[in-house]
């Protein structure tokens, strides 16, 4: 032991000076002067991006089990995004943490301009990570963003997980930046994303976008108490030294923290969160709307908006990503079930996609073998315990017209403004190279406007 | 070093060189088509690997490693040996700076580099300086770990990669490979690594070592494919492959990227490899004066890479310029010398002993 040690003096002498080095060497910052950005909602204003980060903080305490994160809003505007950021994480005088951002949200004056554009920042960031997932809003994003305080809190700080999993059932899109942005620029240069569409959970949901602003203003008017004061000091102190402040609205609200506790009143009518309660975030009176609308992008500029239910359904239907379904047929050409209305499950399917070129004319053939499925619901007036076979075979046909009438649907939508949602192009240019360059020399536009959809529809297994 | 080591040392070598900032490089010159020129490099690396390893034996088995025996080509192989000193040197900077990219501008932005450096290349000269025993044994001991990391990696990244991005393959032969190839030679052409690892080593086997090389440059080609499946265009503007390609599939994972600590621990296996490179370094320098101290001259390169580390390659720029530039033109100059060199040594010994024995019947 001695002699090792002996031998080995120097490396145990620089060891213990590791050991006992200060800790201040490496700055480490402390769990209370962090603030964890888990969102992040930007619009345009005129010549300015306007930037609402939603932020944990970790107050004191919360070590301790059973206590709760509370979601603030943090608002700033600059020239560009990354300034923007930068302002309002300098406001907050702490260290901000990106790399829990799960989510973007971007707002309808954004998209008067390219919309990859806004995202090229998170494309580069080595912090904020490019899986976060992208949505839309009608109207402003700040507003969208603000309402999740209303959410349940694991709901509002997690929507990437739960557009995951509305995705496997059709009622949302879980499309991340890099998702979108590669689609922007490759192929058939066509790039889709939900829009994000919250409303107060006490109004029935409706998928109409207008409901949107009336959701939003009745979450806003009961805001009325909601807060603004309960910022911290530094941001008090710091609301004089803005420098960005730009004219809107109730502009005393630029650069403050939202939310929080409800004490003192301020202008908050934009800020559409809470309900002025003193409960902290996660009183869970918004809920999401469903089937809130898809956008789709062409070049990255915004092209045209998916907001038809069954157009929305045959465009989940037609991708791989998508699980579990519920179908509504009633045009079943069976004498039992007329003026019925049926809702079929759809539990396990796959989409296969295959082009060929017919005559030097593109021809996308859309194959879904829908794997399991299920009637779940017969609204007639009697009741069918037992379905024959006659009576099966009409209720499998009416199941493969609706499939195909809502996939087809949703593909003369995007063809007639010359999207290619499908990725046809992307299949051409893969697996017939050769039939493509000669007969379109990679033009995708003549390509799109060319393609005929061919939808056929393979039921395994229906159970009822 | 055992045999085993010599192998281990040889995957995780070529591994921990080509998944760093190379692959996002890469993808400017040839696009989705950077997996060919994996393929391009593993044949002809392959041919340089069997030959400098015949090579290397045949020198160990005559003896011929000393100086003595050396002596006829003097000037020449002292000459080829010093060129070699810099071509680990370049390759020990290699290391260092994705270990300086990954440390300093991902994980720890705020951690100031100059300082924490000191660390990082005093244990990479400590390493050096143990000897190659061991760093084997240290390359022993990891192996395990660094390879299953890499493998978790490969899975999680595998899991939304689009294999269909390689496709059309009518693409493949309009690009230009020859300029990517010249341009990135400095992280391929491993024979010179083989060949002085075969003549520091015992019992090892030509087969062992081709199939090693080989899983290792098709692990490599995998991990080409899913970067360029995962970011398409997007990938120049990565990081680096290695800490990029497992993030797509974490989502919705509520504490941030588990993958972290597979990323540090295949990062472990960049650290054993710089130290490698200065201890071949090193032991060049020796050859070519007998009477240095390796010590010395192993602080010095360490001291030279530390300040270069910091002062200089803290650039972009000037990483592409040294390493793509000046790095690509001298490492294939170095290795074709290394060659012929080499092949002049066998043959006049071949001729020697050819001589001796018909002297003798």
């Amino acid at each position: 032991m001695k002699q090792y040690a002996k031998k080995h003096l120097g490396l145990i002498i620089f060891l213990i000076i590791v050991l006992v080095f200060p800790i201040s060497l490496s700055n480490q910052v402390k769990l209370n002067m962090r603030v964890i950005v888990t969102g992040i909602a930007i619009d345009k204003n005129e010549d300015e991006y306007e930037v609402t980060a939603q932020i944990i903080n970790a107050s004191p305490g919360t070590e301790s089990p059973g206590q709760s994160a509370e979601i603030n809003f943090l608002t700033d505007t600059g020239e560009t995004i990354s300034k923007a950021i930068s302002n309002l994480m300098y406001r907050t005088g702490k260290v901000s943490a990106f790399s829990h951002t799960s989510f973007v949200i971007l707002g309808e004056d954004v998209l008067e301009e390219d919309a990859t554009k806004c995202l090229d920042i998170f494309a580069r960031d080595k912090i904020i990570k490019n899986s976060a997932l992208l949505l839309f809003a009608n109207g402003k994003a700040k507003d969208e963003i603000q309402k999740t305080k209303d959410l349940e809190l694991s709901v509002g700080l997690g929507l990437q997980k739960v557009y995951t999993f509305k995705q496997e059932e059709c009622h949302g899109l879980m499309v991340t930046i890099l998702d979108f942005l590669n689609n922007s620029k490759m192929y058939g240069k066509t790039s889709v994303a939900s829009i994000v569409n919250l409303g107060d959970s006490s109004i029935p949901s409706s998928s109409e976008s207008g409901e949107s602003e009336t959701g939003q203003s009745g979450s806003g008017s009961s805001s009325q108490g909601s807060s603004s004061g309960s910022g911290s000091s530094s941001d008090s102190s710091s609301q004089d030294s803005s420098s960005s402040s730009s004219s809107q609205q109730s502009s005393s609200n630029e650069g403050e923290m939202e939310g929080g506790s409800s004490s003192g009143s301020s202008s908050g009518s934009s800020s559409g969160s809470g309900s002025g309660s003193s409960s902290s975030s996660g009183a869970g009176t918004m809920s999401f709307r469903s089937n809130a609308g898809i956008k789709v992008f062409k070049n990255g500029n915004f092209a045209f908006d998916i907001t038809d239910d069954d157009q929305i359904l045959g465009f989940m239907i037609a991708t791989n990503k998508t699980k579990t379904c519920y179908l509504d047929i009633d045009n079943i050409e069976s004498e039992s079930f007329k003026d019925t209305k049926m809702t079929i499950i759809i539990k396990d399917k796959h989409v296969s996609k295959k082009i060929r070129f017919e005559n030097g004319f593109p021809r996308l053939d859309l194959i879904v073998s829908i794997n399991n499925s299920e009637i779940n619901e017969i609204l007639s007036v009697d009741i069918h315990p037992n379905i024959d076979e006659e009576e099966y075979d009409a209720i499998e046909n009416a199941v493969r017209k609706t499939v195909s009438d809502y996939i087809s649907s949703a593909f003369e939508l995007s063809k007639s403004n010359g999207a290619d949602i499908y990725h046809a192009y992307e299949s051409a240019y893969k697996f017939n190279y050769r039939e493509l360059e000669k007969y379109y020399k990679f033009d995708e536009d003549s390509f799109i406007q060319d393609l005929k959809l061919n939808v056929k529809v393979e039921i395994r297994k229906l159970d009822y | 070093m055992t045999s085993r080591q010599f192998y281990f040392v040889i995957i995780v070598f070529t591994i921990c060189l080509k998944i760093q900032k190379m692959p996002c490089l890469l993808y400017n010159y040839l696009g989705k088509d950077s997996f060919f020129l994996i393929l391009l490099f593993l044949v002809l690396d392959l041919i340089g690997i069997i030959i400098a390893y015949l090579f290397a034996k045949k020198m160990q088995k005559n003896d011929l490693l000393r100086a003595k025996s050396l002596s006829p080509f003097g000037f020449v192989v002292k000459f080829a040996l010093i060129l070699t000193t810099f071509y680990f040197f370049m390759q020990a900077m290699l290391f260092y700076e994705a270990i300086q990219d990954l440390f300093s501008h991902i994980l720890f932005d705020n951690l100031s580099w100059t300082l924490f450096s000191l660390f990082l290349i005093f244990a990479i000269f400590y390493l050096a300086s143990s000897g190659l025993k061991i760093i084997g044994r240290n390359f022993e001991v990891y192996f395990a770990v660094i390879i299953l990391s890499l493998i978790v990696l490969a899975i999680f990244g595998s899991m939304h990669t689009d294999f269909t991005s390689i496709l059309p393959l009518q693409t493949l032969f309009a690009k230009n490979f020859w300029e990517a190839f010249k341009t990135f030679n400095l992280w391929f052409g491993d024979f010179v690594l083989i060949f002085f690892l075969t003549i520091n080593s015992k019992e090892t086997k030509l087969k062992f070592t081709v199939l090693s090389y080989v899983i290792s440059m098709l692990f490599v080609m995998l991990l080409f494919l899913e970067l360029n499946g995962l970011f398409f265009d997007f990938t120049p503007v990565q990081p680096s492959l290695i800490s990029i390609i497992s993030e797509q599939a974490l989502l919705g994972v509520d504490i941030g990227r588990l993958d972290w600590f597979c990323i540090l621990i295949s990062e472990m296996g960049t650290v054993l490899c710089s130290a490698l490179c200065l201890c071949f370094a090193t032991k060049s320098v020796k050859f070519v004066f007998p009477k240095v101290k390796p010590n010395i001259v192993l602080f010095c390169f360490s001291a030279v890479l530390y300040l270069t580390d910091v002062f200089y390659l803290v650039d972009r720029n000037a990483k592409t310029e040294l390493f793509m530039n000046f790095g690509d033109i001298y490492a294939l100059v170095l290795k074709i010398a290394i060659f012929v060199i080499l092949t002049i040594i066998n043959v006049h010994f071949c001729l020697k002993q050819s001589k001796k024995k018909r002297a003798n019947v």
